[in-house]
């Protein structure tokens, strides 16, 4: 019996957890500051999360929105989000068994960024990501896009700061 | 007969949807990349009506790259819909009452507010303003999408007229 309600345990939390196919970056600390940049996110619905998020890796001195003044480095990003959700039966099976039922639920991204010196590109970044979960009643669908969005802006501050395309800001 | 009473039913469901119509200004070039604000949404309702509006101004042509946000660099157009009035109290709860089944006249008022910024200094302002009747039923086609998609229309027409933007 305790076997069983272990077991039970264990798959209900080990399908609860969300998958992701762009691997969690690991962001060094102790390092400087890159210089500022100025982002513009072509999704007015998105652009302050993915702005904050840029923000939280801690790699840029600041993130600031607008296209910045001349010689001042700027990021332009295009986002192309894809959800999946079951089939709409599925969903309303779903819903008539209280959610008891789990559904699989997806969120594709690919995020371009094109990092910019005055109108040149200096060079363009590409990233894929795939978070894949399972949503059931005790476990809903929030926080999925933050998570799939929060590797890619990641995995672009970690090559950014690898690739020594933008100067690093010397400690004052 | 099929084919009559489908054709009907279509008309019938395309006629009450709220959602905002295609504009009818299609843009020649685009602007330079740029921002849009609208107000924080208050309900998953003015979200949804957000989404919209972002959605039929790209469908325009204009906008080359439109980020979120107002920014102190570069040209912000602020967008309100805020003010005017629509149906009211007792038309809405006549109208629950009788499922919407009998035509409960009511007028109704929508208003734009748009708001041009060049590095945080403020542009130009428009404001535009419709009104009229309209009644709470299911078939009888909603007006004030309409209404909304027209001002959206004529300030896009205004933003190319006055050229405050460079083309790209």
């Amino acid at each position: 019996m305790n076997r069983c309600m272990t077991l039970g345990a264990v798959a209900l939390l080990a399908g609860c957890a969300s998958t992701n196919t762009l691997p969690e970056r690991t962001l060094p600390d102790g390092k400087d500051y890159l210089k500022p940049i100025h982002v513009m996110v072509d999704d007015p619905e998105n652009a302050a999360q993915i702005r904050n998020q840029l923000r939280e890796t801690g790699v840029f001195r600041s993130v600031e929105s607008g296209m910045g003044k001349p010689g001042d480095y700027s990021v332009l990003i295009r986002s192309n989000v894809q959800r999946d959700m079951p089939p709409f039966p599925v969903v309303l099976l779903s819903a008539a068994t209280l959610f008891l039922l789990p559904l699989s639920v997806s969120i594709d991204t690919t995020t371009e960024f094109s990092l910019q010196q005055d109108g040149k590109s200096l060079k363009q970044y590409s990233y894929r990501n795939v978070t894949h979960k399972y949503s059931w009643l005790l476990d809903g669908i929030g926080g999925m896009q933050q998570e799939n969005t929060t590797r890619i802006a990641r995995a672009f501050a970690q090559d950014v700061q690898r690739d020594g395309v933008l100067p690093v800001e010397s400690a004052q | 007969m099929i084919r009559i009473s489908l054709l009907a039913g279509v008309l019938l469901l395309s006629g009450c949807s709220t959602a905002l119509k295609p504009l009818d200004y299609k843009a020649e070039r685009a602007y330079v990349p740029m921002s849009v604000s609208l107000p924080p949404p208050a309900s998953r309702f003015d979200e949804q009506k957000q989404r919209e509006v972002i959605q039929v101004l790209r469908g325009t042509g204009a906008f080359s790259f439109l980020d979120g946000g107002f920014s102190k660099t570069g040209y912000s157009l602020r967008l309100d819909q805020s003010g005017g009035k629509g149906a009211g109290v007792l038309p809405a709860v006549l109208g629950a009452l009788t499922l919407l089944t009998v035509p409960i006249p009511y007028t109704y008022e929508r208003q734009l507010h748009g708001t041009l910024y060049k590095d945080g200094e403020l542009l130009k302002a428009y404001a535009y303003k419709r009104g009229g009747w309209t009644a709470t039923t299911w078939y009888i086609p909603m007006t004030e999408p309409r209404s909304e998609s027209e001002m959206l229309g004529e300030l896009m027409r205004d933003l190319d007229h006055d050229r405050l933007i460079p083309y790209q």
